[in-house]
């Protein structure tokens, strides 16, 4: 498989985004993750630029890329070669030129990303009335009312659709630029870049994927997308439109360590932390028994689903759970090989007086 | 297994709470304890930490730092009995037998738990080489100044020590009947063991021994002290050359160890303690080599009073053993192993045989 390191600069927008609507969630998960994330002026003048605009299609705008952003990110041409950026101008541009291809994408990734269809279910689905899909996303109860409508309209309305997001995406890149945030995240990006050899994204971009048990598909490249503005991005891995990609944090060395086979001491006191939280300890006995998901879990704990999946995101990240897509719904389990080899590492601590505090 | 009441462990734990405030309140929060220290106990503090003068800095100091000691400086005289109240006027020994009998024993646990040589060198020491003895006490580590002043004062001038330990702790104990403490600890003790059965000690300490996972060496006799000071905390289980004490705290008895603890909320508590970075620092380096609490502030560059309170949280995890006599150190590795077991167990995670 071909692997695609680059950047999409839209990719931030949407996590700073995210990170509006979304604020406590994503620290959070933070905390569980054991990184110390502080927004930076930039992003918090961004927030504010944000909360001053009281115009309704941007609260729409900012709701709906928060929670389906790994479809949103398919409104994007992928980086052409390895190392390259696409800015925002960019996007924007090839958007107006080919509008419809790119939503029939976005589409179907909800569909299989979002809505976890089988690539079968999908194909009948684009394939027939576009109508049908518009109901299943209604349907859907676990998208809020502004994305089922955002989905709607571009389902029916594309010429108006087209309208909103042009609209929106030209004030927020202008908030992004104002803010400060476009030219602290280029410059972080541009220093990554030319650091991290190709060898090196492989190398993590592989153990990223084992990890988290993602199976890519190997006829078509996979695209390193890196962000910068986010300690804990909140998108992994998708899929449409014969395109992948997975989101990386800017800061590799971080990844490495997670992805990393061997448990250090940080990563053995993440899992004794998370571990020691009722809800997450409950959550990882339930699904040591069998695989669940998140309704089910929501029932047996007796708490909301957003409260789950907070929990589950975190269990996530640090790989200590893996989901696995049936029937529309998410199976998680337990990852008994790696939680093994955290044991084994308490264990040793023990059994070895190894002398690495010096 | 005799539970009772012996007044000046109360004082000792209201002296130990006055000098150590902050760590004790920040332990009992991050354990999820809800303690409130009483009106009383907050004036005595008050009033001991204002007195100025030297005597009251030197006892409060030993008897902070020698608190371990007190069975042996403070002898019960009568037998002990379950539901038994001995008042701090009770403790005091004066007669020319006791004192013998205190400095006995006290060089007993000195030459075995800190000097690490035989009752019998020592003795000899004192009478042939003194001043080698007290060049001895001078290098333990972990002890002030104030205490080692009064180690030497017992060993050799043990009237004089025994006069100083008498007159201060009367003087102390006008402060403790003055701030209210005194008279609210007895009747709170006394209403206990009126209403209450001494099984219901046992009990709870039952209970303890489960949550901490100790198994006290049977042999001997065990004696449960409560106090009442600083009702949710207790002195951990302490080993004497021929009995074990444990001083708890009336609402652990009441509150925290009236019942047995599900396995799931030791091991999370456990785990939280465990997971902080500086504790786990600290356990890689007491796991290398068991060392005196005061090598740990050099190790960690952490002020004194931090220590104290990841060690406070540690001892109370059952993560490390503390020697109450020579201050030194040791991971408990039991508990590690457990905790470990307890995972896999929990997650039904089986251990692969190499």
């Amino acid at each position: 498989m071909r692997m695609v390191p680059g950047y999409v600069e839209l990719v931030e927008i949407l996590m700073a985004c995210a990170y509006a609507d979304k604020e406590s969630y994503f620290d959070s998960v933070s905390e569980d993750l054991g990184v110390d994330f502080k927004p930076g002026e930039e992003l918090e003048l961004f927030l504010r630029f944000l909360r001053d605009d009281s115009n309704w299609s941007i609260k729409v705008a900012v709701n709906v890329f928060s929670e389906i952003k790994d479809s949103v990110i398919f409104f994007c041409d992928m980086p052409p070669s390895s190392g390259k950026i696409v800015t925002i101008e960019e996007t924007m541009e090839s958007l107006k030129n080919d509008f419809r291809g790119k939503a029939r994408c976005v589409v179907e990734s909800i569909l299989l990303n979002n809505l976890n269809f089988s690539k079968e279910e999908v194909e009948r689905a684009l394939g027939g009335d576009l109508n049908i899909v518009a109901e299943a996303v209604d349907r859907a109860s676990d998208l809020s009312e502004n994305t089922t409508w955002f989905i709607t309209q571009l389902v029916n309305f594309p010429q108006q659709s087209q309208e909103i997001l042009m609209f929106a995406l030209t004030v927020l890149k202008k908030y992004y630029e104002d803010s400060g945030l476009r030219k602290k995240n280029l410059g972080c990006i541009n220093e990554t870049i030319e650091s991290f050899g190709q060898e090196e994204y492989k190398e993590v971009a592989s153990g990223f994927l084992e990890l988290y048990g993602v199976t890519a598909r190997d006829e078509s490249p996979l695209y390193l997308l890196l962000q910068n503005t986010l300690q804990y991005p909140g998108v992994r891995y998708a899929y449409a439109c014969d395109k992948q990609f997975v989101v990386l944090n800017n800061q590799l060395k971080q990844l490495e360590e997670i992805v990393n086979p061997y448990i250090t001491d940080h990563i053995l006191r993440l899992f004794l932390k998370n571990f020691s939280d009722p809800t997450k300890m409950q959550i990882m006995v339930a699904v040591s028994q069998e695989p669940r998901y998140v309704d089910e879990l929501a029932k047996l704990l007796g708490l909301s689903k957003a409260t789950i999946s907070y929990h589950l995101s975190s269990l996530g990240e640090l790989a200590l759970v893996t989901g696995r897509k049936d029937r529309r719904r998410i199976y998680f389990s337990l990852n008994r090989k790696r939680i093994e080899s955290i044991i084994k590492r308490l264990e040793v601590f023990y059994e070895e007086s190894d002398d690495s505090w010096k | 297994m005799i539970a009772g009441y012996f007044e000046i462990y109360d004082l000792t734990m209201a002296i130990h709470f006055s000098l150590n405030t902050g760590p004790v309140e920040k332990v009992l929060k991050t354990l999820g304890v809800d303690y409130e220290p009483t009106k009383e106990l907050i004036d005595f503090r008050d009033t001991l930490l204002q007195d100025s003068e030297w005597t009251t800095r030197m006892y409060t100091t030993f008897m902070d730092e020698l608190g371990v000691m007190a069975p042996i400086l403070f002898p019960i005289k009568q037998k002990m009995l379950d539901g038994m109240v001995v008042t701090i006027e009770e403790s005091l020994n004066i007669s020319d037998e006791g004192l013998q009998m205190i400095r006995d024993r006290f060089i007993q646990v000195l030459a075995d738990r800190r000097l690490k040589v035989s009752y019998e060198t020592l003795l000899k020491m004192l009478l042939e080489q003194p001043s080698e003895v007290a060049r001895a006490i001078d290098t333990i580590e972990g002890i002030s100044t104030d205490t080692i002043w009064f180690i030497n004062q017992l060993l050799f001038f043990p009237r004089t020590a025994m006069d100083f330990l008498v007159a201060n702790t009367l003087k102390i104990l006008k402060l403790y009947e003055k701030s209210g403490l005194r008279e609210l600890n007895l009747k709170t003790i006394r209403n206990y063991f009126e209403n209450q059965s001494s099984q219901k000690i046992k009990d709870a300490f039952l209970n303890y021994l489960d949550y901490y996972d100790i198994a006290p060496d049977e042999s001997k006799p065990l004696y449960i002290a409560l106090q009442n000071s600083v009702s949710r905390t207790n002195s951990g289980l302490m080993t004497y050359p021929t009995f074990h004490l444990l001083i708890m705290g009336l609402e652990e008895v009441t509150q925290d160890f009236s019942g047995r603890i599900p396995k799931e909320v030791r091991l999370q508590s456990l785990l939280k303690v465990l997971s902080d970075e500086t504790r786990f620092r600290i356990l890689k380096r007491l796991n290398f080599q068991p060392v005196p609490q005061k090598r740990l502030v050099e190790f960690t560059g952490l002020a004194k009073s931090t220590i104290s309170y990841h060690m406070g949280l540690l001892f109370k995890s059952s993560l490390i053993d503390i020697d109450p006599f020579s201050n030194i150190v040791s991971v408990r590795k039991e508990t590690l192993r457990k905790a470990a077991a307890d995972i896999r167990n929990l997650l039904a995670i089986k251990e692969k045989k190499q």
